[in-house]
């Protein structure tokens, strides 16, 4: 038996698998947020695709049938299309009151994560536990057999391989690029940023319609690939570990993505020990996940980090604070106005 | 003389969009919206029945709602307040099962008052975590919040199917209920419980007039407007917050023993039934209003058992009324303040005049 | 304090008093950006010491120190003879506290785990307990601690006092509160119950005392720069040790400066000490007793404003000795 068939290197693709949406949503907020705009409404916004990306695909995927073309591939771009969409609008939303009405960031997003969230519950009332299209399973020919690396990151399908890209396609749209720069620039200091001309809130609606985009797309990739369907309250909570994962990663793409996968071996592993420790009582392992966020945000907002690096060799110092940076950026929450 | 007709009248504009939005949604369904709203209406207020049960849901959402108006003015994001009405019930629960159980030949009256003190100071508590875990750990109280919502709800599961289970098994749904006299009396055979409200009624006028009146409510104030000019003018930004979270923590405490032992008679699985969220939506349309928080949790108590009437007849989704609440929130935050909206920029001049110092002799007595 | 409109123009008074109010010995201050080391300084009552550079050279910082705004990270500051540092919670123990009940419990656990007394889960669950009282224990401490400690800062108001900054609506003056909540929340000995009709007379007077064209309802972000900064002026008590102020008369017109002036100087009769950063040369000289001039974040010597012109204030700025 090789070592791609253990049950080890099978939980670790599982692992990557389930990553995915988590993959898609931080970094798409990290975009937001860098550009200077808080999606509070995340927990909300992604149960709302994630409903309307299903509804979509499966009511696409009837007429489809019905006209006589079967498949799953056009009904899932379908949905994962709206849902992208969907994503965009809410996130635009909470930008425009922001930017044109000079509202509370978080206020707005609060009240969309309630009010989304009954909206999802309401409009996907006809479609609870239905089987529905999925994403197909893609194995890449050569590269999946791997040893260890080949199950994990290849042989999956075409939406979990593409949250593998976006996050590469992140940081290198952050980092190497002049738009990215522009787009830090913003988030950072949006005076300095006008005053060198750059059209300040064009670019912030821009990037939040693109981040926005993404988390819908997170949402879309629960309920048309890694929890299929729709029922009440689907993924209820993930929004939230989202928006810890963003300050977890110091808005910063791959640390990010670090974060997202930290909390897909948190599950793995809450599953893994509740099978070989049955007498523990369930509530242990549900609450590993909470108290992940609460030692992450902790680690991250706290002295400690700091003073860690305080211990480390002069020459280590710098480039170990770069890395752990924590900051957020400064331009976050705030209205710009643009005289 | 037009504008300020205007600016009086604008707040109805948000409630008519809301109004609007939600009829559409159910014409989509293809149910018919007057239905739906007279449903709502009778499951609101329509017979005496569903009138105590409003009333019944009502006094724990204004209980969680005044404790929040006190975080909201230091400018905090209770969103733990949930978890602290869990963590009241729980408490109370505690007293309500295991006390009882404990101390058979205890006076029968004792159990409730110890059952509040003790809700009261379990919601502080777990408040205080919140709090702490900002102040010291840099964890924003949204988070701090959410998490231990969670946490909550997750030691509630704990004790229903583990140390609590009733005698039939732990199923998750709940204790076996709880003796009589260890309950809030209720009204008749309703749920209602007209001690909750004398309670909820005092608590209201003792936050209103801290707020108004004293100097800790001044601090929050300046707290929740200014942080850093607040601690140059001597205000402690950790203890205040502190305080606060406690106080309303407090409250949700409260506001979980009046639920789990009044509306229900043991402790379930959602004890708290969404009311600490719906508190926050509360305090926000009320703009920290004592008044209007007393109003609107009425109108919203309403919406919600409402809401279950219009599941029945119309056999739309129960969430309906959320999705109300939600919309008259998102529309009044957006487009509620007349003046906001449609404030005029002063003109240059008319910022140079103000610069202008008056001439000594020329000041008033 | 007098109540008249007209103050008459004082000469400035000799300095009789050799009692020093602030003292810094060997003080190093270190910020990212700078470092201001050996600050020895010595401020007497009712002395005025100014302090000069461009921006950004440490004035604000050796201020911030002085009122504890900023720890220093050597040295000492006294303040009428005592160091200033913050208040220690009486119950700063208690997390002690926690940790040792924690510990004890933990080694009684292993005990009774490795005398096989009990087993492998009972023990993960007593220590699961153990830490959520322990926990516990921390909590209520961190509450108790917090509610009785004090801030190097608020000490430092308490024991007389006061720091005026330049960011009148981001530092000084809380945007969305009227003049009277201002005056409430200024007053040092505030009872609990708020006396809005005192109040109320309190600010009137401050009003007309420094010329505030504003109302007690008004605002405070609906007064003009000059207003606020006469407000912030008016809110001090009196009488005070000490009062530092970044550019305190920035935004107001020569009139009002010279007011302002003349209320200090009623203030150093009482024996307060005032320093205070200002880019304005001339209001350097004749109004300090002494200036210290900071340039690229080095402190100079202290200068007898008496025996000092603007030329050599202005070449040591710049970093040349004269």
């Amino acid at each position: 038996m090789s070592v791609n068939d253990t049950e080890f290197v099978r939980i670790l693709a599982s692992i990557m698998a389930q990553s995915a949406p988590l993959l898609l949503a931080v970094t798409g907020e990290t975009i937001t947020e860098r550009a200077g705009v808080i999606n509070l409404s995340l927990d909300g916004s992604m149960m709302f695709s994630a409903m309307g990306g299903f509804v979509v695909a499966y009511v696409v995927g009837g007429r489809l049938t019905d006209a006589g073309i079967t498949g799953h591939f056009l009904p899932v771009m379908a949905g994962l299309a709206v849902a992208a969409l969907l994503g965009a609008l809410v996130a635009l939303l909470i930008a425009w009151g922001s930017i044109r009405l000079k509202r509370d960031q978080v206020a707005i997003g609060f009240v969309l994560t309630m009010l989304l969230t009954s909206m999802a519950n309401f409009l996907g009332q006809g479609f609870t536990r239905l089987p529905g299209p999925r994403v197909k399973h893609m194995p890449i020919p050569i590269l999946s057999d791997i040893p260890v690396l080949g199950p994990m990151l290849f042989r999956h399908d075409l939406l979990i391989y593409f949250s593998f890209l976006v996050v590469i396609a992140a940081w290198w749209w952050m980092y190497r690029t002049q738009p990215g720069l522009q787009m830090r620039g913003v988030g950072e200091r949006p005076e300095a940023a006008f005053v060198r001309g750059i059209t300040v809130n064009r670019v912030r609606y821009l990037y939040t319609a693109i981040g926005g985009a993404l988390v819908g797309l997170g949402g879309a990739a629960y309920s048309l690939d890694i929890k299929i369907g729709w029922s009440d309250n689907h993924i209820l909570g993930i929004g939230w570990i989202a928006l810890a994962i963003v300050i977890f990663g110091g808005w910063r793409p791959f640390r990010a993505a670090f974060g997202a996968i930290l909390y897909g071996i948190t599950r793995a592993l809450a599953q893994v020990l509740q099978t070989s420790f049955p007498a523990v009582p369930v509530v242990l392992f549900n609450s590993l996940q909470w108290l992940l966020m609460l030692g992450v945000l902790l680690l991250v907002g706290s002295d400690a980090i700091h003073r860690l690096i305080l211990l480390a060799p002069k020459w280590a110092q710098r480039p170990l604070g770069n890395l752990l940076r924590v900051a957020p950026p400064a331009g976050l929450g705030t209205a710009f106005i643009e005289e | 003389m037009r504008e300020r007709v205007l600016r009086t009248v604008w707040p109805a504009v948000p409630i008519i969009l809301a109004v609007a939005t939600t009829a559409l949604l159910v014409m989509v369904y293809q149910a018919d919206p007057v239905q739906t709203f007279s449903a709502l209406w009778e499951g609101a207020f329509g017979s005496p029945q569903s009138t105590f049960l409003t009333l019944a849901f009502w006094v724990p959402l204004l209980l969680a709602s005044i404790g929040l108006l006190m975080t909201f003015t230091a400018g905090l994001w209770n969103i733990g307040v949930e978890g602290q009405m869990i963590m009241g019930a729980i408490a109370a629960s505690w007293v309500a099962l295991k006390w009882t159980e404990a101390m058979p030949n205890a006076p029968h009256w004792i159990f409730l008052p110890c059952s509040i003190i003790l809700s009261m100071v379990a919601g502080a508590l777990w408040a205080a975590l919140a709090a702490v875990l900002k102040t010291r750990g840099g964890v924003h109280e949204i988070f701090g919040g959410v998490a231990l919502n969670n946490l909550a709800i997750i030691t509630t599961n704990y004790f229903i199917s583990g140390p609590w289970q009733p005698p039939e098994g732990g199923t998750f749904r709940g204790t076996e209920p709880f003796p009589e006299y260890s309950l809030f009396p209720l009204y008749g055979n309703t749920r209602f419980a007209p001690l909750s409200l004398v309670l909820a009624i005092i608590a209201l006028i003792a936050v209103a007039l801290a707020l108004r009146g004293t100097i800790w409510g001044l601090r929050l104030k300046a707290l929740g407007k200014n942080m850093r000019a607040s601690f140059m003018l001597g205000i402690s930004s950790e203890r205040e917050a502190i305080t606060s979270m406690m106080l309303c923590g407090a409250l949700a405490g409260l506001a979980g023993a009046v639920r789990v032992l009044s509306w229900f008679d043991s402790l379930r699985q959602s004890i708290s039934g969404g009311i600490g969220f719906l508190a926050i939506l509360i305090v926000l349309l009320a703009s920290l209003r004592p008044l209007l928080v007393v109003v609107i949790s009425l109108i919203f108590s309403g919406l919600l058992t409402g809401g279950s009437v219009v599941e029945l007849r119309t056999q739309l989704h129960s969430s309906l009324s959320g999705i109300i609440q939600g919309t008259l929130v998102l529309f009044m935050l957006l487009f509620g303040d007349y003046r906001q909206l449609f404030r005029k920029r002063k003109t240059p001049a008319e910022e140079v005049a103000e610069e202008q110092p008056v001439p000594v002799e020329a000041v008033e007595s | 304090m007098m109540f008249g409109e007209e103050i008459p123009r004082q000469p400035r008074p000799e300095l009789r008093s050799e009692k020093t109010v602030l003292e810094l010995k060997d003080v190093k201050i270190r910020t990212y950006r700078l470092t201001l080391e050996n600050i020895n300084l010595t401020v007497k009552e009712g002395e005025v010491l100014g302090l000069a550079g461009l921006e950004g050279s440490g004035q604000r910082l050796l201020l911030q120190a002085c009122a504890g705004l900023l720890p220093v990270a050597s040295g000492q500051v006294l303040l009428d003879g005592e160091p200033l540092k913050g208040k220690r919670s009486p119950f700063f123990w208690v997390p002690w506290l926690a940790a040792a009940v924690f510990v004890v419990r933990f080694i009684w656990l292993i005990v009774l785990l490795a005398s096989g007394q009990i087993n492998g889960l009972r023990f993960a669950g007593q220590t699961g307990v153990a830490i959520l009282l322990a926990g516990l224990i921390w909590l209520i401490g961190t509450v108790l601690i917090s509610w009785t400690s004090e801030d190097p800062y608020h000490v430092f108001k308490r024991r007389g006092g006061a720091y005026v900054p330049a960011g009148r609506l981001e530092e000084g003056l809380v945007s969305g509160l009227s003049l009277t909540e201002h005056m409430v929340l200024a007053e040092p000995k505030q009872e609990f119950v708020i006396d809005w009709a005192k109040a109320r007379k309190d600010i009137e007077e401050r009003i007309k005392h420094y010329n505030i064209k504003g109302r007690p309802d008004s605002r405070a972000e609906e007064l003009s720069g000059g207003n606020q900064q006469r407000l912030m002026l008016g809110l001090l008590d009196s009488p005070l040790r000490l009062i530092l102020l970044e550019h305190p008369t920035r935004g107001l017109d020569v009139t009002s400066a010279d007011r302002i002036w003349e209320l200090f100087q009623e203030r150093r009769r009482e024996g307060t000490a005032v320093i205070f950063m200002s880019a304005d040369l001339d209001e350097l000289l004749d109004r300090s007793d002494r200036i210290a001039v900071f340039s690229g974040g080095k402190m100079s010597r202290i200068l007898q404003t008496s025996e000092t012109s603007i030329d050599e204030i202005g070449h040591l700025i710049g970093g040349q000795e004269l």
